[in-house]
C-alpha cells in the first residue's frame, strides 16, 4: 500500500484528543483493592479434617437407606404385579364382546321356486270338485292330507329359514320335503 | 518524582499511596487507549478498572522485559479487545499495489477523531494499535491472534474508510 502525503494524517494523529477517566473510577478500584486482601486471605483459609466417626456415620446411613430403598422398589414391584394380575382377571368381565356380522339376501338360495308342486296340487283339487270318483277313494283323501300336512310344514320351514337360507340344515329339510310332496303329488296324478 | 522501580516496589507492599501515584501516571494513556478501542465511554471504565486491578494483582508477575506502561497497556489492549468480543475474519488480500492519497491539505483532528471512533470494530482495533499506537504488524498478529496479512489487509481497508469518510465529510 503507497500512501500520498501521510504526514497530514501523522499531524492529525498528534492532536487527537487525551481522554481522563473520571474521580469514580479510581474510588471503585480503591474498593476492589480493599477487598484484595480479605480474597486473598479466603484463598489461604486453613482446610479442617473430619473426624472417623462422620465416615461411619454416613456409610451406616448410606447402608439403611439403601435397604429402606430397596424394599420400597420390591413393594413397588409387588403393587404393579397385583395391578395387572387384577386387571387381567377382570378386563374380559368388565368389557364384553361385541360381535357384528353382516348378511345378504342371495337371491339364487330363495325357497320360493318349491311352489310349482303346490299349484300343481291345486290344479288337481280344482279337478276333484267335477270329478268326485276318484277324489272321494280314501287312498286319494290319505295322499291329499298327507300332501297338505306337508305343505304346511314346508311353509312353516320356509317361514324358519328367513330370507338369508344360512341355515344349511334347514335346507336339507325343506329339499327332503318338497321331495316327497313331489312324490304324493305323483301318486295322486297316477290314480286319476 | 518517584521512580518506576521504587514505585512497583512500593505497589508490591499493597501502599494505597503508590498505587493511587501508579494509577494516576497512566490512567489517561489507558483510558484513551481502552475508549479508541471500545468507541465507548462505559465500556472504557470497565476495562481500565479490571486492568488497574489486574496489574495491582498481579504485578509481581512484571518482569521489568518492557516499560511498565507497555506492560499495562497489552492489558488494557486485551480487556477491550475482549470487551467488544473482537473477532477478526483471516483475510490476506494483497493491497501493496493500491495507493491513499491523505489529500493537499491538513487533516482536521476533530474530524479524525470522529472517522476512528465511526470505523467498523476491527478496522478500528487495527487502525488504532498500528497508526496511534505505533505496534508493528508482528506484533498486533501476536496480540490479536491472526496472521500479519491479516492485519495489514485490514489497516488498509481502515485507511481506505478513514479516507473516505474524511473526503465525505
Amino acid at each position: 500500500m503507497k500512501e500520498i502525503n501521510k504526514e497530514f494524517l501523522n499531524k492529525a494523529l498528534t492532536k487527537l484528543n487525551i481522554y481522563e477517566p473520571g474521580e469514580q473510577l479510581w474510588l471503585q478500584i480503591q474498593d476492589n483493592l480493599n477487598e484484595l486482601p480479605l480474597q486473598q486471605a479466603t484463598k489461604n483459609l486453613a482446610e479442617y479434617e473430619p473426624d472417623d466417626k462422620i465416615w461411619a456415620l454416613i456409610e451406616k446411613e448410606w447402608s439403611v437407606s439403601k435397604s429402606r430403598k430397596a424394599m420400597i422398589w420390591y413393594a413397588a414391584a409387588t403393587v404393579l404385579l397385583a395391578s395387572f394380575l387384577g386387571l387381567w382377571l377382570l378386563l374380559p368381565a368388565q368389557s364384553p364382546e361385541i360381535l357384528i356380522s353382516q348378511q345378504e339376501i342371495d337371491s339364487r338360495l330363495q325357497a320360493g321356486k318349491q311352489a310349482a308342486t303346490d299349484e300343481q296340487f291345486d290344479t288337481l283339487k280344482t279337478y276333484c270338485e267335477t270329478e268326485t270318483v276318484v277324489c272321494d277313494r280314501p287312498d286319494f283323501k290319505q295322499l291329499t292330507h298327507e300332501y297338505e300336512t306337508l305343505r304346511l310344514a314346508s311353509q312353516q320351514l320356509q317361514q324358519a329359514i328367513g330370507n338369508y337360507n344360512t341355515e344349511p340344515d334347514l335346507m336339507r329339510q325343506l329339499s327332503a320335503l318338497e321331495q316327497e310332496k313331489a312324490d304324493i303329488l305323483n301318486k295322486m296324478a297316477k290314480l286319476i | 518524582m518517584t521512580s518506576e522501580s521504587e514505585l512497583i516496589a512500593d505497589c508490591l507492599l499493597h501502599d494505597r499511596t503508590a498505587q493511587r501515584l501508579l494509577y494516576d501516571r497512566y490512567k489517561k494513556s489507558m483510558y484513551t487507549l481502552a475508549y479508541r478501542i471500545t468507541a465507548d465511554f462505559d465500556d472504557a471504565n470497565d476495562v481500565l478498572q479490571d486492568s488497574f486491578l489486574e496489574v495491582f494483582r498481579h504485578l509481581d508477575q512484571f518482569r521489568g522485559e518492557a516499560t511498565l506502561g507497555a506492560w499495562i497497556k497489552k492489558i488494557v489492549i486485551r480487556k477491550s479487545t475482549k470487551k467488544k468480543r473482537l473477532v477478526i475474519w483471516e483475510n490476506i488480500e494483497d493491497h501493496s499495489q493500491e495507493s491513499i492519497n491523505w489529500g493537499e491539505s491538513e487533516i482536521n483532528a476533530a474530524h479524525l477523531e470522529t472517522a476512528i471512533l465511526s470505523l467498523p470494530d476491527g478496522f478500528r482495533t487495527i487502525f488504532v494499535l498500528a497508526e496511534v499506537e505505533g505496534y508493528t504488524h508482528k506484533e498486533i498478529a501476536v496480540m490479536m491472534k491472526i496472521s500479519e496479512g491479516t492485519s495489514k489487509s485490514q489497516l488498509f481497508h481502515a485507511k481506505r474508510k478513514l479516507r473516505s469518510m474524511l473526503t465525505s465529510g
